[in-house]
């Protein structure tokens, strides 16, 4: 008799210059590939660290973008490369398309954020995009502590099913 | 699960003061699903609108907890927009000193279909605490086989 069983692959970072981010200055990741990885899925997480406490309704938005055919990406302005996401302030036109990852309320008494684990298939109506990658929307004016690379990060477990 | 739930107080309402359990390893068991329940007792003094909260967070790379939790067993306190980052399994009246029990929730479905590598309950109290004894959480890992 076959069991199916869930096998966690080897945790790997999204690609995001996080010295570059900040308020006006959101960011975009270099897409992932699964064109011959070939995932079933992708748990998706990250954790913040500020150098000082944000202000209260302050937040960071983290988004989900995808191809359909391996070239063209989802939402406004996205190209599938690390770098400045075009639109400084989120309109209805640029989150077209993208699916929401995680509001993260900046209200913590800690200085430590961390959200997930997300399902990226969940957030693609349970198929995993050839490509796809992570849009930061950073609507806080605090500045991450950048000092030691781990502080902060953006990373996915890749997740595949198999028959034993 | 190991979490400690003997005469566990009440929280303030603008905050979520509670316990977290020991965390669940699924990178060894490779369960698809775990259906978690379990039983609370109220403690003297229960009475209406006595209300116990109950969580379940994961991990995204097997060390760091979505919300800040540990691996252990043990009090946390998180803010209420903290809670966002977290799961909602269940809100259970318990308003008597009877033991109610409460569940199966499959754990999969709270993070969109998948059983993170590793995860956790978390439970607040909003209400007069806890009994002394009767309680339990516990979890059946789920396979799925084929021929």
């Amino acid at each position: 008799m076959a069991t199916i069983t869930p096998s966690y692959g080897t945790i790997t970072a999204i690609n995001i210059d996080w010295t570059l981010i900040g308020l006006s200055a959101n960011r975009q990741s270099d897409a992932v590939d699964n064109s011959s990885n070939l995932m079933d899925d992708a748990l998706i997480g990250g954790k913040f660290l500020f150098t000082g406490n944000p202000t209260t309704s302050d937040l960071i938005g983290v988004y989900a973008y995808g191809s359909y055919d391996g070239t063209t990406f989802i939402g406004n302005g996205v190209t599938g490369s690390e770098g400045t996401y075009g639109n400084t302030l989120f309109d209805s036109q640029s989150l077209d398309g993208l699916r929401t990852v995680q509001i993260i309320p900046m209200v913590f008494a800690s200085l430590s954020y961390i959200f997930g684990p997300v399902s990226l298939v969940n957030l693609f109506n349970g198929i995993m995009p050839i490509k796809w990658g992570i849009i930061v929307d950073w609507k806080t004016g605090a500045s991450l502590d950048t000092s030691v690379s781990t502080n902060n990060e953006i990373r996915y477990t890749p997740l595949t099913y198999v028959i034993n | 699960m190991t979490i400690s739930l003997n005469s566990l107080s009440n929280s303030a309402t603008n905050t979520a003061a509670g316990r977290q359990s020991t965390v669940i390893d699924n990178s060894s068991a490779l369960a698809i699903d775990a259906l978690v329940g379990g039983q609370l007792t109220g403690g003297a003094g229960a009475g209406s609108g006595d209300v116990v909260r109950i969580f379940a967070f994961g991990s995204y790379d097997g060390t760091s907890f979505g919300g800040g939790f540990g691996a252990s067993d043990a009090a946390i306190t998180l803010t209420l927009p903290a809670l966002t980052l977290i799961r909602e399994l269940a809100s259970v009246y318990i308003e008597t000193l009877t033991a109610v029990p409460w569940g199966p929730f499959p754990i999969a479905q709270f993070f969109g279909g998948v059983l993170p590598v590793k995860w956790g309950i978390f439970i607040v109290v909003y209400g007069a605490p806890l009994n002394s004894s009767g309680h339990e959480l516990r979890y059946t890992p789920v396979k799925r086989t084929g021929t």
